[in-house]
């Protein structure tokens, strides 16, 4: 491997790897060797790939960032946390910092048998279990963060438990000038039910780095609500890898809303691999400036009488832009699969972009599956409309703008505080968006 | 309240208003008539401030200020009000949230107080009853999935909820039946009052059974070419606009006659 980037990782592993969490067990130490020789065979992936074809991490390949030196690391107040969190007043708050837990700045009260903490802890604990992070399908970022990972969120429900109030799950990049791996392992047992909102925000606007690893693991009739809010600062790199297994008759629900980054790209893989399983899946990217936004999602149907619905949307403005790549893969056993997924996107400027491509790959022959991706602008007859009713120019833009993102919250309507802090946070990254704060929306 | 002088327009190059003069007092009823493509639609566009026509002569005044200088919204704080004939789908906007908005934007205006969440939705719910609505109506999107018959209703709503003081009716009959006909001119007669004035855009007489017009003008080609009392509409209604444009086309059809 001859890439600097690829180099430089190389590097930092040697520093590091004797400081991560479990270090010295063999078999643990095997497992982060080999990703990292995985990572080194494939190195950063480039936009000859296909899967990367619009998405180019030249700025990453050129300035790699390092992991934070414990003597580095910011200790961020409670207030500045609570100041940028979208849920304040969250029952339930697991914070990191820099990829690192900070249990100063967490707190729980969920039942017992749940466990909610730092991944650290229990790699720590019980280092032969190795890292409950791999994937049927590793790509070199997958490998370069199970290699680097020092912590992230553990979280099991055991069966039968519903947690009624959110959890609120934040990243925050503190320090500016530096890579993160946290990477998190979410088991939900059987008929478990929980709502996770996973934030991902920066206390800066310097440059800085995060591979970001969650896989996920609904047992029969668990029900997950996944909330993904990346508000990430203008110099951040983000990119975010999401592996879910559904069994039978568990529910996914995912709500994307990517906000922030100078490059953000999320990977989301569902499988739905038994019989009654099912996927929703709603995403807004509203990239300016000069922002990447990329959504790849893969839902695998696996098994006969499954569902899946995707909803992603994207509001595009100035030099922003957005990818949109939807893999839809029915496989010949998953007979009587229903599958619907569109694309829309509101082009806002001349010079933003989108590339949106909805893929199906169906092998079984008697499955219900839909796609269809829109391009379009405001539309002015619904402008008049809200101007004729006195409402001025700039806000019936900013309004119709809201009003075309704010629909993928629309499964969160009845989690009230939630669904006001995502509209919040909606609305204070649109374009005109204080406008709307002055309406009370 | 409104003078329109030697008023011109086109679309797209072509003319559809060839001098157009009205004077609309304050408490009259105005129906312009006319038949398809006459330009009576396009009138009521322009004085609502519509983009995409060129004035291309003549003027609007509007208690004393130039209306084509005004910005749509501008129009409506100062309470002009277009009751459209195509009403626009707006998803994600409820209805409750669009009203409030409008309210609370011509009384900024108007240099009164907003009305706070309670006394609006006891205001609002007071004139859904009125209108024969659902109250559920209320918290869906912009008649999103409405039928033809809700959408007036709804135009009619947002129209006694801002108590306009120049009223422009687009076609407001049309899709409707008798009873939604009914309701909509019940709320259209709510307002009638000394320091309000209405301008009611229509193919046919039938609306003016239940909101008897102060005047009657007949629009063709661009022009008025006949102007009278509530007796010119049934003239008409028996008659057709051939009578007036003597094109063959204009004359009634099966349909239309009672």
């Amino acid at each position: 491997m001859s890439d600097a980037a690829s180099r430089f990782y190389a590097d930092e592993f040697e520093r590091v790897e004797n400081l991560l969490p479990g270090a010295g067990n063999i078999q643990l130490d095997d497992q982060r060797k080999k990703a990292l020789e995985d990572f080194l065979a494939q190195g950063l992936p480039t936009t000859r790939q296909e899967n990367w074809k619009y998405t180019s991490l030249a700025a990453l390949e050129k300035k790699p960032l390092p992991l934070i030196q414990e003597q580095d690391q910011a200790e961020p107040s409670l207030a500045e946390i609570l100041e940028v969190a979208v849920l304040p007043q969250a029952e339930h708050r697991l914070v990191f910092v820099d990829g690192r837990f900070a249990p100063a700045l967490s707190k729980h009260a969920l039942a017992v048998g749940v466990r909610a903490g730092a991944l650290s802890s229990r790699v720590a604990d019980r280092p032969d279990e190795g890292l409950p992070l791999s994937s049927p399908y590793p790509s070199a970022l997958v490998s370069l963060g199970l290699a680097l990972s020092e912590d992230g969120l553990d979280l099991t429900i055991p069966s039968g438990v519903s947690i009624q109030s959110p959890i609120l799950v934040m990243f925050v990049s503190a320090s500016a000038g530096h890579s993160v791996f946290p990477a998190s392992a979410i088991h939900l047992a059987e008929g478990a039910r929980v709502t996770l909102i996973e934030q991902h925000v920066a206390l800066h606007n310097e440059a800085a780095f995060a591979q970001v690893l969650t896989r996920v693991t609904l047992d029969q009739d668990a029900d997950f609500t996944h909330v993904k809010l990346q508000v990430e600062g203008e110099r951040t790199i983000h990119l975010a890898d999401t592996e879910v297994d559904v069994a039978a008759r568990a529910q996914y629900h995912s709500v994307v809303l990517a906000l922030g980054a100078s490059i953000g790209r999320e990977d989301l893989r569902i499988n739905l691999n038994a019989s009654g399983a099912h996927a929703d899946l709603d995403g807004a990217y509203l990239p300016r400036k000069r922002m990447h936004l990329d959504h790849h999602t893969t839902v695998r149907h696996v098994s006969p009488n499954c569902t899946s619905r995707q909803s992603y949307r994207g509001i595009l403005d100035e030099a922003g832009r957005g990818v949109f790549n939807g893999r839809v893969v029915v496989e010949k056993d998953a007979q009587h699969t229903d599958a619907q997924q569109s694309n829309a996107n509101l082009l806002l400027s001349d010079n933003a972009e989108i590339d949106t491509k909805p893929q199906l790959e169906i092998f079984a022959d008697d499955v219900k599956c839909s796609h269809g991706a829109t391009v379009g602008q405001l539309d002015p007859a619904e402008l008049f409309y809200l101007r004729s009713r006195g409402i001025d120019e700039a806000a019936a833009r900013a309004l119709v703008t809201f009003a075309f993102a704010a629909r993928v919250l629309s499964s969160l309507e009845s989690q009230e505080a939630l669904y006001a802090g995502l509209r919040k946070a909606l609305f204070t990254h649109l374009p005109g968006g204080a406008v709307l704060e002055d309406l009370s929306l | 309240m409104l003078h329109i002088k030697d008023l011109t327009a086109e679309v797209d190059g072509k003319p559809i208003l060839k001098g157009i003069n009205l004077t609309v007092n304050a408490g009259e009823i105005h129906a312009v008539m006319g038949p398809n493509g006459s330009g009576k639609s396009t009138l009521a566009s322009i004085l609502a401030g519509r983009d995409g026509y060129e004035i291309t002569g003549g003027s609007v005044m509007y208690q004393g200020k130039d209306l084509l200088d005004m910005p749509a919204e501008d129009r409506a704080r100062d309470g002009v009000f277009l009751a459209f004939q195509y009403p626009v789908e707006i998803p994600g906007v409820s209805n409750i949230y669009l009203l409030k908005a409008a309210v609370n934007a011509r009384r900024r205006h108007s240099g009164m107080q907003e009305l706070d969440a309670m006394d609006f939705l006891s205001l609002v719910k007071e004139k859904v009853r009125f209108m024969e609505m659902d109250e559920k109506m209320l918290y869906r999107a912009v008649n999103e999935g409405f039928s033809g018959g809700e959408k007036k209703r709804n135009e009619i709503l947002q129209m006694i909820m801002l108590e306009p003081t120049l009223a422009l009716l687009d076609e407001t009959d049309s899709g409707l039946d008798i009873d939604a006909l009914k309701v909509v001119s019940k709320g259209v007669n709510s307002l009638r009052s000394p320091e309000r004035a209405m301008i009611l855009v229509t193919h046919y007489q039938r609306l003016l059974d239940y909101i008897t017009p102060d005047y009657v003008h007949v629009l063709s080609a661009g022009r008025i070419i006949k102007s009278g009392g509530p007796e010119l509409a049934l003239e008409l209604e028996r008659q057709g606009y051939a009578w007036l444009t003597g094109d063959q086309k204009d004359a009634p059809s099966k349909g239309v006659a009672q």
